[in-house]
């Protein structure tokens, strides 16, 4: 064998690679064989110690509120600091949660000896009241390296992984590799159990009240009512107001749905780009049908994992898998008699689509691992804003279940088809949140109105009542204007603004246009008729024209 | 005259440094192995290694401007010092005493606030040999310490 | 002299000892700071963190040459990197990155706001000379 020192370095490459490679699978596998969280920390923590050799290790959630994370495992510390608060945006786990990347920290005493130096010097000037708090936070208090890695879902902050070390920097860029792809693994299988263990919760609920219904119906019905307000179930009783909109599109939406609502039709398929209230209107549906008082269950499809989905929607037999302790009921049989709505239907594989037809055809199913046929009553209304008819030539999707899903279609028009109903929902979402949040908002101003009703939207109406919220929340006066609405400025290609049918006051969009590119340029008339796209003697004109002139001192 | 606070902080200082700048504005910079206030109080001695003599002349020629930049290694108190060069000549027998003060201090400087992360030879091997002393004139005096102060000047006063 | 970083240079860029920066403005005044860390970029760059020292900012913008000392204590070495300042950055990868950084520290010692980046400083490593 050659002694090429090349060659001995690229064999020790390959055997720590190779290594490498079978830590992640053994990880991967481990995670994937649980829906217990508890195990999952226990996985990650051993993983990060034994197997990577860091001394301490916590793990963190973001809390529902998602201003904080809590540690919820850890080890290496002589009594780990379960329980304890770390907001986000403060120290090295915070900053991660905020910024969702990972980060490495070393030489952590000089640094801290050398903020405290600066801090020194700001208390010795007298401009104490300028500085925080220091904050307490779990962890070592003599820690030399730490590293932090976000754990995301789609972007979305579910947690932090934390290690730290008494030593100088431990951390090299191989670690950080591995430990991202085992942050990555880990995100999923936390999110996945969080999820089951939320529908744990759930189906017991309802089990209790399932129960409860067959001895007194009557007081069951309110028991899954109440049980169901929290989804944010509408009252019964009123003409499907709650699908705010006076447009011809939404009164055709309402004049269908009064239609197909008391008719024996088990299926409603309803199509439209996200964020149109499809989910509403199934909810609508329900709550104003004759299945009212039995449960309303809904799925997102593309939420979980297929073997997972499939056990929330058919149960399960005991044993039927690792972590199957015991026989558990799923959604179709929990809502028998109510509605089972099925979001994102779209992204439901093969074999479900499979098993689903055959509820729609035959009114039963076996639960998974079982026997025995089981017969339910339920109405399925199925969701998405997929084209299906383009994935069925695709072969992607069921020609059978798309045909039987579709027998009756509900299609949402996009909040850009009907914006003539913008002014209606945004007063609706202003009353909301000014009573939410306590704020005294009186309004909003002809020129942001016109703004929101010009605007895309193409988050629909859920990016619109996004829109209001954060103006409401950051909003410091009492007649709201376009600045408070921060609306991209970016256009869809065409037209950059789209009058809408009750016109537009257009002096009024030309003043605010105008004042908004002085205020965007502080004031420099060159930078602001750039902005505007003309000359300066137009600008000039103009700022007479509407009185505009800058502010004192600026 | 050198403020005595000044004074008293070069004499608790831990490491210095000299830079200096060629005749085409490039900047250079030479690591000191102790520093001591001359006895007229307005000027300041710099011993140099011979590892920090290259580019010294070429550093001093065009304008003889200097600038020395003096920590308290831990605390991070640092002072900048500048002013003109007056003249230098070879480190001798009577330099050995303020070599080893600042040899002293940066060693236990550095261990303090690197928590024992280096060992006493180590850091020793770091402070060279003395081979030039050279003294300037102190014409101003900046507080450098971080923070939001940092650039203020302390000497002149009233700036 | 190798006007490419070496790779024995970047665990001395943040092995915790200070390093010194050095600058002249355009009359020939030098000006010398003690800085706390020094960012590699690649091969060819260095960025160093606006914070405090205005001074070493308004040099460089008249005058881009810089000279930088590392003290690498484990190594026995001093490394002078002569420089030339190119740009500062407010935005982007390692703008975030060492904001992220200073961010983190400064929001457990109760100096958020305070101890904030101004800019990442980025310099052209012009000669690397060990002594």
């Amino acid at each position: 064998m050659s002694d090429d020192p090349r060659l001995a370095q690229l064999a020790e490459e390959l055997r720590r690679a190779t290594e490498e490679i079978c830590i992640l699978r053994g990880v991967s596998t481990r995670l994937n064989a649980t829906l217990n969280l508890e195990r999952i920390y226990e996985i990650v923590l051993h993983t990060m110690r034994d197997v990577f050799g860091f001394s301490h290790a916590l793990v963190l959630l973001l809390d529902d509120s998602g201003t904080s994370l809590r540690v919820v495992a850890g080890g290496g510390y002589p009594e780990p600091p379960l329980g304890s608060k770390v907001d986000v945006g403060v120290g090295v786990v915070g900053t991660v949660a905020k910024k969702k990347r990972l980060m490495r920290v070393g030489n952590l005493s000089q640094q801290r000896a050398y903020v405290s130096a600066i801090r020194k010097q700001v208390e010795e000037s007298g401009d104490a009241a300028s500085l925080g708090p220091v904050p307490e936070l779990p962890g070592l208090p003599d820690a030399e390296s730490q590293m932090a890695i976000p754990l995301l879902i789609e972007d979305r902050l579910v947690g932090v992984f934390f290690v730290e070390s008494v030593e100088r920097p431990v951390f090299t860029e191989r670690d950080e590799t591995l430990i991202s792809i085992v942050a990555n693994l880990s995100a999923s299988a936390i999110h996945n159990a969080q999820l089951y263990r939320r529908e744990e919760h759930r189906r017991e609920a309802l089990e209790t009240a399932a129960a409860g219904r067959t001895s007194e119906p009557g007081r069951s019905a309110r028991a899954a009512r109440e049980a169901e307000k929290k989804e944010g179930a509408p009252a019964p009783g009123h003409d499907f107001d709650e699908i705010v909109g006076s447009s011809r599109a939404m009164n055709e939406v309402r004049a269908l749905l009064r239609k197909v609502v008391r008719s024996p039709a088990s299926t409603i398929l309803i199509t439209g780009a996200n964020g149109t209230g499809k989910d509403l209107v199934a909810k609508a549906l329900h709550y104003r049908s004759d299945r009212a008082a039995a449960p309303f269950m809904n799925i997102t499809c593309s939420a979980l994992a297929e073997t997972l989905l499939e056990s929330e929607l058919f149960g399960h037999e005991r044993g039927a898998f690792t972590d199957a302790h015991k026989q558990r009921k799923g959604l179709l049989e929990l809502s028998d008699g109510g509605t089972v709505f099925l979001d994102e239907i779209g992204e439901m594989g093969p074999s479900l689509q499979a098993k689903l037809l055959r509820v729609l055809e035959d009114k039963s199913f076996k639960r998974v691992g079982g026997a025995e046929d089981i017969r339910v009553d339920v109405r399925i209304i199925a969701a998405t804003n997929r084209d299906l008819q383009r994935m069925v030539r695709e072969g992607r999707f069921r020609e059978d279940l798309y045909y039987r899903l579709r027998v009756v279609p509900v299609e949402l028009p996009r909040l850009c088809d009907r914006r003539e109903d913008i002014p209606e929902l945004m007063r609706l979402f202003l009353e909301q949140f000014t009573r939410e949040f306590g704020k005294e908002i009186d309004g909003v101003d002809a020129a942001a109105l016109a703004a929101l009703q010009a605007y895309e939207w193409p988050g629909n109406v859920r990016e619109l009542r996004n829109t209001v919220e954060r103006a409401v929340v950051l909003a410091d006066r009492r007649i709201l204007e376009v600045e408070d609405f921060r609306l991209p400025c970016a256009t869809s290609g065409g037209d950059p603004l789209h009058l809408a049918p009750s016109g537009i006051g257009f002096e009024e969009l030309e003043r605010s246009l105008v004042r908004q590119a002085l205020e965007m340029a502080d004031w420099n008339k060159a930078r602001a008729a750039r902005l505007l796209g003309m000359p300066r003697d137009w600008l000039r004109y103009r700022m007479e024209k509407f009185g505009l002139q800058p502010p004192e001192g600026s | 005259m050198i403020p005595r606070e000044i004074v008293d902080f070069l004499s608790r200082a831990s490491v210095a440094v000299l830079s200096t700048r060629d005749a085409a504005h490039a900047p250079h910079i030479h690591f000191l192995s102790g520093w001591q206030v001359h006895d007229d109080l307005e000027s300041v001695v710099c011993l140099v290694p011979a590892s920090f003599t290259d580019r010294l002349a070429e550093g001093l020629a065009p304008a003889g401007r200097i600038a020395m930049v003096a920590e308290v290694i831990g605390p991070h108190e640092t002072y900048q010092l500048k002013g003109r060069y007056l003249e230098h000549r070879a480190a001798g027998p009577a330099d050995r005493p303020v070599f080893h003060a600042c040899l002293r201090r940066f060693v236990s400087g550095v261990q303090d606030h690197l928590k024992g992360r280096y060992c006493e030879d180590d850091l020793a091997a770091r402070v060279h040999e003395p081979a030039v002393a050279l003294r300037f004139a102190v014409e101003e005096i900046f507080l450098q310490t971080p923070g939001p102060a940092a650039g203020r000047r302390v000497f002149p006063a009233g700036a | 002299m190798a006007s490419v970083l070496p790779a024995e240079i970047r665990p001395v860029l943040d092995n915790g000892v200070p390093l010194v920066l050095a600058t002249c403005s355009a009359d020939g005044e030098p000006n010398t700071t003690i800085i706390s860390q020094a960012h590699y970029v690649d091969d060819e760059h260095v960025a160093l963190s606006f914070q405090f020292f205005s001074k070493t900012i308004r040099n460089v913008r008249e005058n881009p040459r810089a000279c930088l000392c590392l003290n690498d204590i484990l190594g026995r070495s001093y490394w002078l990197l002569d420089l030339e300042y190119e740009r500062s950055e407010t935005s982007g990868p390692i703008f975030e990155e060492m904001d992220m950084q200073i961010e983190a520290i400064a929001s457990v010692t109760g100096m958020s706001g305070i101890f904030k980046l101004k800019a990442a400083d980025i310099y052209r490593v012009l000669g690397v000379r060990k002594i």
